[in-house]
C-alpha cells in the first residue's frame, strides 16, 4: 500500500514539477530593457499571415531605430488570435483584472459599447501630438466617414479604422439571363427597385414536381443584410441624433421590415428559405456559387469567396434596390475592424506608434502582398478588402485590383463600384446599448418574418425594450456607489450566523448519534474532507458571496457598482419577457433528462455482455462524446439539414419521414426543418444529446459491474423473467446511480449553453435561448454583471430547491446496500 | 442482460411434442432461443455501433479530402463517407472523369425529344467545342475522353443558364440554341475541370530589397527526349505545358529535367526568391528545384508535390531569413562552392527534376495533405505536451482529492457533515459564468496569468461532480467490510485506501476519463489564463484554428482528428476497467 502511495505521490510531484520548470526560461528571455507589446484580435486566415507580416516589420524597425529603443526600449510584439466569438469574455475578464491588452483589433461596431464603458482610451491626445508636417501622420478626412465616426463616441476618437467593406447586390448573370431579364445587348439587369427586386425573387425561384424549392431568387435576410440595411433604405432611423431615444420602432423601418417578410412569404416562409441554405453558408458550398441561390446583399468580400472557389462564376453586381421612390441615390452599409488601445494598457505610447504603423500606406501594402503571395501560392485569385482611408485604398486598388493581370476585368469593375458606394455608407449606431439593438433588431426580424407579431409589433416590442436600458444608462443616475466597507461585514455577519446556527443544530444531532469512537472519526472525516473544504474556502467561497452582493448592483464590470436593492430581481421577475421565455425553454429541455438515462442506460447494459471485441464497441458508442464541439458543430448543422442531412436521409430511408412530417405539421411547424423551424430546435438539441449518450454510459457501465452476479443467478433458479429481474434486482441495485444522473441531469440542464450557442445562436425566434446563454449576453454582450449574477441566483434558486425535493424523496426508491447492514 | 425484441422461438408451443421427446424439445427450443437471442445482440450492436461511429468516421474521412471533395454534391451523404484516391496514370497530361456526370434531362421536356436529342448531344456539342479544345498534339484515345466528357459538362453549363422555356421548342430550334452557346469560355472552365496537366509559366524575382521585378517570358526545355514541351495559351498568356509518358522507363529511374534560363534584374548575391507559376496536374508526383545562380547552385530540400490542378505560384527561396509568413515558399540551400564569395552573375537557370511517385506514395501524400497543411498553423507538438502536462495533473489530483473527499462523506460521521454536503452541491448550482472574473482575479493575484496552472491548480480541491458520484459508490458498500478492517487494527486511512479505492474502481475509471475529456477538450480556461503562444493547448489551437480556417474543412477535421485520436485510444485502455466489475468479497446477498 504504501509503496504504490509513494509511487503516485512522486510521479505526481515530477509532473507539476516539469510544468513550473517550463515557466522559468518564459519569465527571463525578454531583457529588462525589452518591452512586450501585446496585440490582441487578428484577423482570419491569410488575413492573420498579412498581419503577421505587418507585425514583424514593426518590430524590426523599432529596434533599428537607436533613438526610439533608447527612448523606450526593445519591442517585442507579442500577437495572440481572440478565440472565434468568445471574445468579450476574454477582454473584459482581462481589463477587470488590469491585465489588457496593449492593442486590439476591435470590431469597429461594438467600439461604442466598449468605449461608453471608458474600456478604451480616447486617442484625441495622440492625433492633436503628431507632427503636422508628417505625411504619414493620421488624418481623419483622408478616411471614409461612415468608418471614421462609427469609431467615435461623444466627440472623441476610440479607435482608428484599417478594414471596411460595403455592402451590395450580387446576381448570377446566367440565371437572370435565362429567366429574360436583358437589355438589349443581351446583358443581364439587375432589379433596381424593391418592387423589382421581389418580382425577380419569385420569377428566380424554382420548384420541383413536389413542390419543393430548388433554387430560390432571393432571400431578404442572406449573406449580410438583415433589416439594418432595408430600413436605411427606406430612410428610417435606428436612433434618435441625441442618442438618447431608439426609434427601432420608426415607421419607415417596419416599412421595411413588412417588404422583408413579404419577399420572405413570396418565397415560401422564412423556414422554408433559411432551411434551404442551411447545408454549410460558406465556402465552396454557398449557394449562390452553385446557382441555387441567385441574388444575395453582401460585402464586397463576397468577390474574394468567388474568386477563390468559383473564379469562372458569371456574376455581377449593383448597388442594393431600394423603394421606387427613393431609387435614386444608393444606400449602402459599411463595417469593418479598427485598432484601439484598452484602458490600463501597460505602454500605450508604443501601442499609439504601432497602431500609426499598422494603418500607414507601407504596412497595408505589405499586408497586402503577402495575403496575395498565400493566395497564389495556392492557386487561388486575391481580391483586396476595401480600406477605410480613402488615399491608401487607392494604392491598393492600383497594385492590386488593376494592377493584377490575373483578376478578370469585372472584377476590377465591381470592386470600384463598391469603392465609389463607399460616401454612400450608413453604419450602426455608435451607443452603448449597440449590442442590444442589435440583438433586438434581430429579434424583430425573426418574430416578423416567422409571423409571429406584425412588423410594427415586433419592432415596437424591440423599441421598448432598448429605451429601457438607454434611460437606466442615461436617466438613472440616482443609485448611490455601493458601499462595500458595510456591505462585504454585512453579508459576512448574515453568513456567519447562517453558519452558527446549522453548528448549533449539528451538535444537537451528535449528541444523539454519539458513539464511543465518534470523536476520532470526527477529526477524520474533517481531515478527508479538507482539500474541499480549503478548495472551498480559497476560490469559491468568495466568488460566490461577491455575485451575492454583486446581484443587488449594478456593475458593468469596468465601473465601480451601484447599489440598486433588489431592482434586479423585480426587473427580471416582471419586466423582462426575454428571462421568462428563456426559463421557459430551460425548463422544457429538462424533458430530455429522462430520455438521455434511458438510452444512457440501455447502452450500458447492451455494452456490459460478454461478447468478443466487447472493448471496441464500447469505445465505438462512447465516440460521439469525445468528438471536439468545434468539429461536432459543423457536423451536427449537416446532420440536421432538411434536404441532404443525415437524419432526415435516414428518415426517408425506412419511411418515418412522412408520418413525422405530418406530426410536425400537427404541432404548427412548416416541415421537417429542425434547426429553422421554432418548434422544433428544442427537439433537435435534445436529439443531439442522446447521442452522446456515451458519457452516462460510463457511469452506468461501473454501476452495472457492482452488481454482484449471484443475485441474477439466484432470481434465475426462482424463475424469475427478464423484466422482473430488471424490476427487482437492476432497478433498485443501481437506484443510487439513478439518482445521481437524476440529479447531475437536472442540474446540468439548467446550465445548459455551448450547443445553443455554436449551432443556433439562440434562433429561430428565441426556441434555443437557455437561460445560461441569456445570462452570458447579459453579462459579457450587454456589460450587465449585476443583472446576471441576479439571474445566477434565481437559477439557483430553482436548481435548489429541486435538488433538495428530489432529495427529500430518495429514501423511497433509492437504495444503499450499506444502510441496511 | 440484453432484453431482445419479442423471441419467435418462445412463443411457439412446446406442447404438441410426445411427452418422451419433450425434454430434447425443449433443449432444442432453449438452443434455438440462445442463438436467437445472441443474434439480436450482435444485431444491435453491430447497428449501434454504426450510427454511433458516423460522427467520427465523417470526421476522419473529411480530414482525407479536399475542400472541392467535401462539398463535390451534397445529395448523397453516403457517398461523402468515402475519401476519392489520386487518378491511376502513367501519362500527363491526363483526362480526369469524376467530376462530370451524365446527361441530365431537362425540367419540362418530354420523355421522346429527351430521347432523341440526347443521343444527338455529344456529335452536337462536340463539333462545336472541338476546334476550341483538340490540338493536333492530342492522341487519339485522349481524344475520345475529352469528347466523351467535355460535351456531359457543357450541357450542365448550358442547361443551367437557359430558360426552361426552351426545352418545349422544335428539336432543330433547342439545336440550333446549342450549337451557338459554345464559346470559348465555357470549353476553357470545362476543360480546366477535366484536362490535367503540367504547366509552367515565367518567372518573377524578388531582391533582398523585397522589391519584385517580372522577367518576362521565358523558354523551357526538357532535357530528356520523351518529355516533350508543348507552347499554350492560357487566358491570353504564354505557359508552357510538359507531355511524357512515365510507362515507358521504370517509373523509380524516370526523371525529366525541365529548365530555363534568364537574365536576373538583380545580381545573383542580391536575388532574396525566384517565383514561378506551376500548375500541377493532381498527380501527386514531384518537383525538385534547383537554381543556379552564376557558379553556385542551390538545391531544393523538400520536393514540392503537384497536388493542385490549379496554377499556383511556387517561390524558391534562395538568400536571406524565410520570415514566418512565408511559410509557403521552398527553401534551397547552396551546394558547391562560391557560396560566400560576391556573385555579380545575373544569368540564372532553374530547373525542375519532375519524379513520378509510386502510387501508394501519391495516396498516402494526397491522405496527409490536410494534415501536413493544419501542423504549419498549429505547432501540435508544443500543444499536445502543455494538453498532456495538464491533462494528467488534472488525472491525478482529482482522482486522489475526490476520492478522499468522497469518503468523508459517505463512510464518516462528523459534525456539520450533511450541511457541508449541499453546500457542495449547491456550488454546481451556480453557473460559472459569474464566478469567473473573480476566479480569475485570484489567480492573477497569485501570480499565475499566463501559466498553465489555473488550468489544473482547482483539481487539487476536488471537484463537487465527481466527490457527488463517488459518494454514492461508496454508499453502496456494506459496512461489514469496514467493520471487519476495523477489528484487525485499520485506520481510517488504511480502511480508505486499502479497502474503499479497490472497491470503486470503475468508479475511478470513469472519473478519470470524465477529467481527461474535460481537461483535454477545455479551451475556455486557455482561452482566458494563456496568452503566449508556448503555453497554449490544442483545445485552444483547434478552436482559433476553427475562427481562422472555419471554412476549410478538411483542415480542420484533420487538427480534430489529431485532437481525438489520443482519447480514443485512452478510452480504448481505459474502459477495461469497468469489466473487472467489483469482487466484494465477504458480501451477504
Amino acid at each position: 500500500m504504501t509503496r504504490s502511495f509513494v509511487t503516485l505521490v512522486l510521479g505526481f510531484l515530477c509532473l507539476s514539477l516539469c510544468l513550473f520548470a517550463q515557466d522559468a526560461p518564459e519569465d527571463g528571455s525578454p531583457g529588462p530593457e525589452t518591452v512586450r507589446l501585446n496585440v490582441w484580435g487578428l484577423g482570419e486566415g491569410e488575413s492573420q499571415l498579412g498581419r503577421v507580416a505587418a507585425m514583424t516589420e514593426f518590430e524590426r524597425r523599432w529596434n533599428a531605430d537607436p533613438a526610439r529603443v533608447e527612448q523606450y526600449g526593445r519591442v517585442d510584439v507579442v500577437m495572440s488570435v481572440q478565440g472565434g466569438r468568445m471574445n468579450p469574455q476574454r477582454l473584459m475578464t482581462a481589463i477587470a483584472a488590469e491585465a489588457p491588452p496593449d492593442v486590439i483589433n476591435q470590431d469597429r461596431f461594438s467600439v461604442g459599447g466598449w468605449a461608453a464603458r471608458e474600456a478604451f482610451m480616447p486617442l484625441d491626445d495622440f492625433l492633436a501630438a503628431q507632427d503636422p508636417d508628417d505625411p504619414a501622420r493620421v488624418r481623419a478626412e483622408e478616411f471614409y466617414d461612415a468608418c471614421w465616426m462609427e469609431a467615435v463616441f461623444e466627440g472623441n476618437v476610440y479607435a482608428i479604422p484599417n478594414s471596411t467593406d460595403d455592402r451590395v447586390l450580387f446576381y448570377n448573370k446566367d440565371l437572370l439571363i435565362a429567366a429574360g431579364y436583358v437589355d438589349d445587348a443581351g446583358e443581364a439587369v439587375p432589379p433596381r427597385t424593391w418592387a423589382e427586386l421581389k418580382e425577380y425573387a419569385v420569377k428566380l425561384s424554382k420548384w420541383d414536381a413536389s413542390g419543393k424549392l430548388v433554387r430560390v431568387g432571393f432571400i431578404p435576410n442572406y449573406g449580410n443584410s438583415w433589416l439594418y440595411i432595408y430600413g436605411w433604405q427606406n430612410n428610417g432611423k435606428f436612433m434618435s441624433a441625441d442618442g438618447r431615444t431608439c426609434t427601432l420602432d420608426d415607421p419607415r423601418i417596419a416599412e421595411a421590415l413588412a417588404y422583408m417578410t413579404d419577399v420572405y412569404d413570396a418565397v415560401g416562409g422564412r423556414a422554408v428559405a433559411e432551411s434551404f441554405i442551411s447545408t454549410f453558408q460558406s465556402g465552396v458550398l454557398d449557394p449562390f456559387l452553385n446557382g441555387k441561390v441567385a441574388m444575395k446583399i453582401n460585402g464586397n468580400g463576397e468577390m474574394g469567396t468567388i474568386a477563390r472557389y468559383k473564379p469562372g462564376l458569371n456574376f455581377g453586381a449593383a448597388p442594393a434596390p431600394r423603394p421606387a421612390a427613393l431609387a435614386g441615390e444608393p444606400v449602402t452599409w459599411s463595417g469593418g475592424y479598427s485598432w484601439a488601445i484598452p484602458r490600463g494598457a501597460a505602454h500605450p505610447d508604443i501601442a499609439w506608434e504601432f497602431i500609426r504603423w499598422m494603418v500607414s500606406e507601407e504596412a497595408t501594402l505589405l499586408d497586402n502582398r503577402v495575403r496575395q503571395r498565400y493566395n497564389r501560392a495556392r492557386g487561388r485569385l486575391y481580391v483586396p478588402e476595401i480600406n477605410a482611408n480613402k488615399r491608401i485604398n487607392k494604392r491598393v486598388y492600383e497594385e492590386f485590383v488593376a494592377g493584377d493581370d490575373d483578376l478578370p476585368e469585372m472584377y476590377q469593375r465591381y470592386y470600384q463600384m463598391c469603392v465609389d458606394l463607399m460616401p454612400h455608407s450608413r453604419f450602426r449606431p455608435v451607443t452603448p446599448v449597440g449590442q442590444l439593438l442589435w440583438d433586438e433588431h434581430r429579434r424583430a426580424l425573426e418574430r416578423a418574418t416567422y409571423h409571429q407579431y406584425t412588423p410594427a409589433e415586433a419592432l415596437a416590442i424591440g423599441a421598448r425594450e432598448v429605451q429601457k436600458e438607454l434611460d437606466r444608462i442615461y436617466e438613472d443616475r440616482s443609485y448611490g456607489p455601493m458601499y462595500w466597507p458595510v456591505a462585504v461585514p454585512a453579508l459576512l455577519a448574515i453568513v456567519g450566523i447562517a453558519i452558527a446556527v446549522v453548528i448549533g443544530r449539528a451538535q444537537r444531532n451528535r449528541v444523539r448519534t454519539w458513539r464511543p469512537d465518534a470523536r476520532r472519526e470526527g477529526i477524520a472525516g474533517f481531515a478527508f474532507a479538507s482539500p474541499w473544504i480549503f478548495g472551498f474556502l480559497c476560490f469559491t467561497a468568495g466568488p460566490i458571496l461577491a455575485s451575492i452582493l454583486l446581484s443587488v448592483t449594478e456593475y458593468d464590470v469596468l465601473h465601480p457598482a451601484k447599489f440598486v436593492g433588489f431592482k434586479n430581481y423585480t426587473d427580471l421577475l416582471t419586466r423582462d419577457p426575454v428571462f421568462w421565455k428563456s426559463l421557459g425553454n430551460t425548463a422544457y429541455m429538462v424533458m430530455g433528462v429522462p430520455l438521455g438515462m434511458a438510452v444512457g442506460l440501455g447502452l450500458a447494459m447492451l455494452l456490459n455482455t460478454e461478447v468478443k471485441g466487447i472493448a471496441f464497441y464500447r469505445t465505438i458508442f462512447y465516440l460521439p462524446a469525445i468528438v471536439p464541439v468545434v468539429a461536432s458543430s459543423v457536423l451536427w448543422i449537416w446532420v440536421f439539414n432538411p434536404e441532404s442531412g443525415l437524419l432526415n436521409s435516414a428518415l426517408r430511408f425506412t419511411g418515418l419521414e412522412k408520418p413525422l412530417t405530418a406530426l410536425a405539421k400537427a404541432i404548427g411547424a412548416d416541415g421537417l426543418y429542425w434547426l429553422q423551424e421554432e418548434r422544433l430546435a428544442k427537439p433537435a438539441i435534445i436529439i443531439m444529446g442522446l447521442w452522446s449518450a456515451g458519457s452516462s454510459m460510463i457511469i452506468w457501465l461501473a454501476g452495472l459491474k457492482g452488481i454482484p452476479k449471484h443475485l441474477y443467478e439466484a432470481a434465475e433458479i426462482d424463475g424469475a423473467g427478464r423484466v422482473s429481474r430488471f424490476l427487482h434486482i437492476t432497478a433498485p441495485m443501481l437506484s443510487p446511480y439513478i439518482f445521481f444522473n437524476l440529479i447531475m441531469g437536472v442540474i446540468g440542464t439548467f446550465q445548459i449553453f455551448t450547443q445553443a450557442y455554436i449551432m443556433t445562436q439562440g434562433g429561430p425566434v428565441d426556441a434555443t435561448l437557455f437561460y445560461v446563454y441569456y445570462l452570458f449576453n447579459s453579462a459579457f454582450q450587454y456589460f450587465r454583471m449585476g443583472y446576471a449574477s441576479a439571474m445566477a441566483w434565481i437559477l439557483f434558486g430553482i436548481v435548489l430547491v429541486l435538488t433538495l425535493i428530489q432529495f427529500k424523496l430518495a429514501p423511497r426508491w433509492v437504495h444503499y446496500e450499506s444502510s441496511e447492514s | 442482460m440484453v432484453e431482445p425484441s419479442p423471441d419467435p422461438s418462445e412463443a411457439r408451443p412446446d406442447s404438441g411434442a410426445p411427452a418422451d421427446n419433450g425434454r430434447r424439445a425443449r433443449l432444442g427450443s432453449e438452443r434455438r432461443r440462445r442463438i436467437a437471442e445472441r443474434a439480436t445482440l450482435y444485431t444491435a450492436l453491430v447497428v449501434g455501433a454504426f450510427i454511433f461511429a458516423l460522427p467520427f468516421m465523417w470526421l476522419v474521412s473529411t480530414s482525407l479530402k479536399w475542400d472541392r471533395e467535401v462539398f463535390a454534391d451534397p445529395t448523397n451523404w453516403f457517398d461523402r463517407l468515402i475519401p476519392r484516391l489520386p487518378y491511376l496514370v502513367d501519362r500527363t497530361p491526363y483526362i480526369a472523369d469524376s467530376d462530370v456526370g451524365d446527361f441530365d434531362r431537362p425540367e419540362g421536356m418530354d420523355d421522346t425529344s429527351w430521347q432523341f436529342l440526347k443521343e444527338r448531344l455529344e456529335p452536337i456539342l462536340w463539333d462545336a467545342a472541338q476546334p476550341i479544345l483538340v490540338r493536333n498534339e492530342t492522341p487519339d484515345a485522349q481524344r475520345n475522353e475529352l469528347r466523351r466528357h467535355i460535351t456531359r459538362d457543357l450541357w450542365a453549363r448550358i442547361m443551367q443558364e437557359k430558360p426552361d422555356s426552351l426545352w418545349v421548342e422544335p428539336i432543330n430550334h433547342i439545336q440550333a440554341e446549342l450549337m451557338s452557346s459554345v464559346t470559348e469560355e465555357k470549353v476553357a472552365a470545362g476543360a480546366q475541370l477535366i484536362y490535367r496537366a503540367i504547366r509552367l509559366g515565367s518567372p518573377t524575382v524578388q531582391a533582398m530589397s523585397r522589391i519584385e521585378e517580372a522577367v518576362g517570358q521565358t523558354r523551357w526545355t526538357a532535357t530528356r527526349s520523351d518529355a516533350r514541351l508543348v507552347p499554350v495559351t492560357e487566358e491570353g498568356r504564354a505557359a508552357t505545358e510538359v507531355w511524357t509518358d512515365y510507362g515507358s522507363t521504370p517509373r523509380s529511374q524516370y526523371a525529366a529535367y525541365l529548365a530555363t534560363t534568364f537574365r536576373s534584374p538583380f545580381a545573383a548575391s542580391e536575388i532574396r526568391a525566384i517565383t514561378i507559376p506551376v500548375r500541377g496536374d493532381e498527380s501527386y508526383h514531384t518537383f525538385s528545384a534547383e537554381v543556379a545562380l552564376g557558379n553556385t547552385t542551390y538545391r531544393s530540400d523538400e520536393p514540392i508535390v503537384l497536388e493542385n490542378y490549379l496554377w499556383q505560384e511556387v517561390t524558391l527561396h534562395v538568400h536571406g531569413e524565410r520570415e514566418e509568413y512565408e511559410r509557403d515558399s521552398v527553401v534551397l540551400t547552396a551546394t558547391g562552392e562560391g557560396e560566400d564569395v560576391v556573385n555579380s552573375s545575373r544569368d540564372v537557370t532553374v530547373t525542375f527534376t519532375l519524379r513520378p511517385s509510386s502510387y501508394p506514395r501519391a495516396v498516402l501524400r494526397k491522405f496527409a495533405r490536410n494534415y501536413t497543411e493544419a501542423a504549419t498553423f498549429i505547432k501540435f507538438v508544443l500543444f499536445f505536451k502543455n494538453t498532456v502536462l495538464v491533462t494528467a495533473l488534472n488525472i491525478v489530483a482529482q482522482l486522489f482529492s475526490c476520492s478522499m473527499v468522497a469518503y468523508a462523506f459517505a463512510r464518516l460521521a462528523w459534525p456539520g457533515r450533511d450541511y457541508v454536503f449541499i453546500l457542495l452541491l449547491s456550488t454546481m448550482m451556480l453557473p460559472g459564468q459569474v464566478t469567473m472574473i473573480p476566479v480569475f482575479m485570484i489567480m492573477r493575484k497569485l501570480g499565475l496569468y499566463d501559466t498553465l496552472h489555473p488550468l489544473w491548480i482547482g483539481s487539487l480541491f476536488g471537484s463537487a461532480f465527481y466527490i457527488f458520484l463517488l459518494r454514492q459508490f461508496l454508499l453502496g458498500i456494506p459496512r461489514d467490510l469496514e467493520e471487519a478492517a476495523k477489528i484487525d487494527g485499520c485506520g481510517f486511512f488504511g480502511i480508505y485506501w486499502r479497502i474503499m479505492l479497490p472497491l470503486v474502481k470503475p468508479a475511478l475509471a470513469a472519473i478519470a476519463i470524465f477529467q481527461f475529456m474535460g481537461a483535454w477538450n477545455d479551451f475556455l480556461g486557455p482561452l482566458i489564463y494563456v496568452t503566449s503562444e508556448s503555453k497554449m493547448t490544442l483545445s485552444l489551437g483547434l478552436q482559433l484554428f476553427q475562427s481562422m480556417h472555419g471554412t476549410e474543412h478538411g483542415m480542420l477535421m484533420a487538427a480534430s482528428a489529431v485532437m481525438t485520436l489520443p482519447v480514443v485510444v485512452i478510452f480504448f485502455f481505459a474502459q477495461r476497467y469497468f469489466i473487472q466489475g467489483v469482487t466484494l468479497t465477504g458480501m451477504k446477498g
